[in-house]
């Protein structure tokens, strides 16, 4: 089968930045707390939903999109504080456990509220089918749209980690969590702050790959999954690594996908997800495991 | 994670358990009900094996339905496509199912914790997968259980057959609990480093204590595929791994009893709210998140909480004696 | 009581990325002796003690246990062949009884496996017996008698450290690896602890590797002093000799006197 490279190209690098954000949020939780955080996925697929509905109550969009992140930030917030902070008990897998289930949580909170079919997004200019001839490609209009947003997002994070009080407090909790308290810094907020940030983060993901992938359906695992390997392989704890990651996961997954079919694309990247955490788990970019609570 | 070494004799549970179970089979008329109790004994049986192999242990798997499938799939290829008998067909799935136990087991050798939970993970997300693009029809008409010319298929039969097997692995997972090896998994669990220098061999016991886990897992794919008789990967998805994970959380991580309540509990439980068949799974992800976070212990630990006072006051007649 | 050393460090060297945290020590373990490792913070001690236990494998030089080689092997291991420790910060099995702890020392010399220990065979069920028995025993020794039911958590330090001594000797060991196990306690508390080792060492003919940095307390208790400073050997000799040593002083200065 001849695989058609600039397409491979334009739905890889589209995908790509989503996977990079969603791992750049799982990269933010766990550098900060040692955590793993599985509900990611689900918060992206219900992003688009929540600014779906917030329209249709006559919200314009701009406006939905931003309450929507910040009531994610907020959901982020509490389910930290009320669900993964307290299974801590249990062990460091305590909170990827709790997070499971707060995944499902809001998965079935998802089809109660919306129903299970998923629905339409228009895209943010432009005709829904509309694309454009682009290196080759046919890329669909929003995907520059998705492409700029994320690049906007991530570079704005990377600023604010890097240039403010914030950042410096995340990055000091990452070191030394009793360093960090020893500054005055308590690592309990940065955590949930990591949680509320990623949250956010994610939900602008959501509602911007929603025109191409349909808000609200099941797809909430494959992007976790993805992310995941993109964490992964980039190495959870650099922040260069997880962008890089979710970039290659996203063009390896769009060439299997041209190459096999995307059920075997599902098979090769699960082991190759499988392959990377045993011999390489601290990934390319990574240091040495960090793990705190 | 804090758990001891239970302290009441191992044959009180399987006793009490036993007694319930014929209760309910010479009093049940209700095919339904009759299943529903079949296939909570099914899945207490690979429950047992993962709080063995979490609870007791310290090893995380988030990928057990993929063994139970390897199991199922095997059983129903050998009794439909070759014409096998159904024990033999067993004893090859279930072999195969913990060989590839033992090859998860390894890989725990070299990797812990989340990361260990990430490749059980995209073990069983890759079973599903390949089961969906290679088998997606499955298998139909995997005959029931019998043994030569005695008929094991009956309902009220076949769920005796079931629940045996449940008190069987009880009993001996209560032993094994109490015993060196079960001493050396909990120092596994609690401090591998400490246990090396206590004598313990952290590779053979990991590896050992996955491949129990995973024969059970086996057994329970295999009564899985002659109760439903038809196998296709839909019945082993992340959810069902999902599923066997709050059993063992909510009955309490180590406790094999534990295990079997907890699986009861997630397969009758629907049944208390029929009408809320649609709140089922997002209920059973607020338990999840409620036990992780108030009841760590599960309701083993309540189960201990009860058996307490019965101890001292025994303990209080020898002292006095 | 013979003078050769059961276990042996020659030449042990071992580097962490730039730094070269043990370079070329020797060392003995004579049975029925104590020797004592001696140095300020970072010396190189614990590392040492790692290379001759197992847990870290020395980038040069020899491990040698009663003239074999032995280098490179793991800790439990090392453990079947005798040879056991404590750990600077100590670690019980938290989700196992005090007794419970002590039977999971007597691990490497036992062969029950978890086949014959479920089914409950009469030669698991004598071994067992006897862990119990050596258990309730040990603990009696080392001064924790009938608390066998009690959760180490329960333990304050020093009955923690007892602990930790009891579980090493279920092995049966030959030699005894101590990491500073007055660390925590007080004046009392740590006498206690260096007279009960003491006493255990000649019962039961034990060759005693000592680090301590606590400088009082362990040369009272010593035979023979390695001093380390920079992971190198800077002093030997008898506890006397060790007193009297310029270079020893030296690398002491700032360091305590009334730690």
């Amino acid at each position: 089968m001849s695989v058609d490279y600039p397409q491979v190209l334009a739905t890889g690098l589209t995908y790509g930045v989503i996977f990079a954000l969603v791992a750049l949020g799982y990269h933010l939780i766990y550098v900060s707390s040692g955590m793993l955080n599985f509900a990611l996925g689900e918060q992206l697929a219900v992003a688009g939903l929540v600014v779906l509905s917030l329209m249709s109550a006559g919200v314009p969009f701009v406006l939905a999109l931003i309450v929507a992140v910040l009531a994610a930030a907020a959901f982020g917030a509490g389910y930290e504080r009320f669900a993964l902070r307290p299974a801590l008990r249990m062990g460091l897998v305590g909170p990827l456990i709790a997070s499971v289930g707060v995944a499902i949580v809001i998965g079935q909170a998802r089809v109660l509220i919306w129903g299970p079919n998923p629905r339409p997004f228009a895209p943010f200019t432009g005709a829904p089918n509309e694309s454009v001839g682009f290196l080759g490609g046919r890329w669909p209009i929003q995907s520059f749209w998705i492409i700029g947003l994320a690049a906007v997002s991530a570079a704005a994070l990377l600023l604010f980690l890097r240039y403010t009080w914030y950042g410096r407090a995340w990055r000091a909790t990452a070191q030394s969590p009793v360093g960090a308290r020893l500054s005055g810094i308590d690592p309990s907020v940065v955590s949930m702050s990591a949680v509320s940030v990623a949250s956010a983060l994610v939900t602008i993901a959501g509602v911007a790959i929603a025109p191409i992938v349909l808000a609200g359906g099941f797809y909430a695992l494959d992007f976790g999954v993805r992310a995941f390997a993109a964490a992964i392989i980039g190495g959870f704890t650099s922040t260069t690594g997880v962008l890089l990651g979710g970039l290659f996961i996203g063009l390896l997954d769009a060439w299997l996908v041209a190459a096999l079919s995307a059920a075997w694309s599902d098979v090769v990247l699960y082991a190759v997800l499988a392959l990377a955490l045993l011999v390489r788990p601290r990934g390319f970019l990574g240091r040495e495991g960090v793990s705190r609570a | 994670m804090s758990r001891f070494l239970p302290k009441i004799p191992p044959w009180v549970s399987p006793v009490v358990i036993g007694l319930l179970v014929l209760l309910f089979a010479f009093t049940q008329d209700s095919f339904y009900r009759l299943q529903l109790g079949t296939l909570s004994g099914i899945y207490a049986v690979a429950a047992i094996g993962l709080t063995l192999l979490f609870g007791a242990a310290g090893q995380i798997s988030l990928g057990q339905a993929g063994l139970l499938g390897i199991a199922a799939f095997g059983t129903a290829y050998l009794t439909v496509d070759r014409g096998l008998g159904p024990v033999l067909s067993g004893v090859v799935s279930i072999a195969a199912a913990t060989v590839v136990g033992l090859l998860l087991g390894w890989s725990a050798l070299r990797i812990t914790g989340h990361y260990l939970a990430l490749v059980t993970l995209a073990f069983g997300l890759c079973f599903t997968e390949l089961g969906r693009t290679v088998l997606p029809e499955g298998w139909y008409g995997v005959p029931p259980l019998a043994i030569g010319s005695l008929d094991l298929g009956d309902p009220q039969r076949f769920f005796v057959v079931v629940w045996v097997f449940v008190v069987l692995t009880l009993v001996a997972s209560s032993l094994l609990v109490r015993s060196r090896f079960g001493r050396s998994i909990a120092a596994l669990r609690d401090d591998p480093v400490a246990a090396s220098a206590c004598g313990v061999n952290l590779a053979r016991t990991k590896v050992a204590v996955f491949g129990i886990a995973s024969a059970l897992a086996g057994v329970s794919g295999w009564l899985f595929a002659m109760y439903q008789g038809s196998v296709t990967e839909t019945s082993f998805s992340f959810t069902l791994s999902f599923n066997l994970l709050i059993m063992v959380v909510i009955g309490g991580l180590g406790s094999p009893t534990g295990a079997v309540a907890g699986a009861v509990f997630l397969v009758l439980a629907p049944e208390l709210g029929r009408s809320y068949e649609q709140y089922r799974l997002l209920s059973y992800g607020l338990i999840l998140i409620l036990v992780l976070a108030l009841l760590p212990g599960g309701l083993a630990s309540i189960g201990r909480l009860i058996a307490k006072p019965l101890r001292r006051r025994r303990a209080g007649v020898e002292e006095t004696a | 009581m013979t003078t050769e050393a059961v276990l042996a460090g020659r030449g042990i060297t071992r580097r962490f990325g730039g730094v070269t945290a043990v370079s070329d020590v020797d060392v003995d373990v004579v049975a029925g002796e104590v020797t004592l490792v001696l140095g300020p913070n970072g010396a190189g001690k614990s590392t040492l003690v790692n290379c001759l236990t197992g847990v870290d494998r020395p980038d040069d030089g020899r491990v040698l246990l009663a003239g074999e080689d032995v280098t490179g092997r793991r800790p439990d291991q090392f453990n079947r062949m005798g040879v056991v420790r404590t750990f600077q910060h100590t670690r019980p099995f938290a989700g196992l009884s005090v007794a419970e702890n002590v039977m999971v020392g007597a691990h490497g010399r036992t062969r029950a496996g978890f086949v014959r220990g479920t089914l409950r065979t009469r030669a698991a069920r004598r071994e067992e017996a006897a862990l119990q028995a050596q258990a309730d025993d040990l603990l009696a020794q080392v001064g924790l008698e009938g608390r066998g039911d009690a959760r180490p958590t329960d333990l304050p330090l020093a009955d923690e450290r007892r602990l930790e001594l009891a579980r090493c000797l279920a092995a049966q060991p030959r030699v005894l690896l101590l990491d500073e196990p007055a660390a925590g306690l007080g004046e009392a508390e740590a006498d206690a602890l260096a007279a009960l080792v003491r006493r255990l060492c000649a019962e039961f003919d034990l060759g005693v590797l000592l680090i301590e940095h606590h400088l009082e307390l362990a040369l009272g208790m010593a035979d023979q002093v390695v001093v380390l400073d920079f992971g190198k050997v800077i002093a030997r000799g008898t506890p006397a000799q060790i007193r009297a040593d310029e270079a020893v002083r030296k690398a002491y200065v700032g360091v305590e006197e009334g730690t």
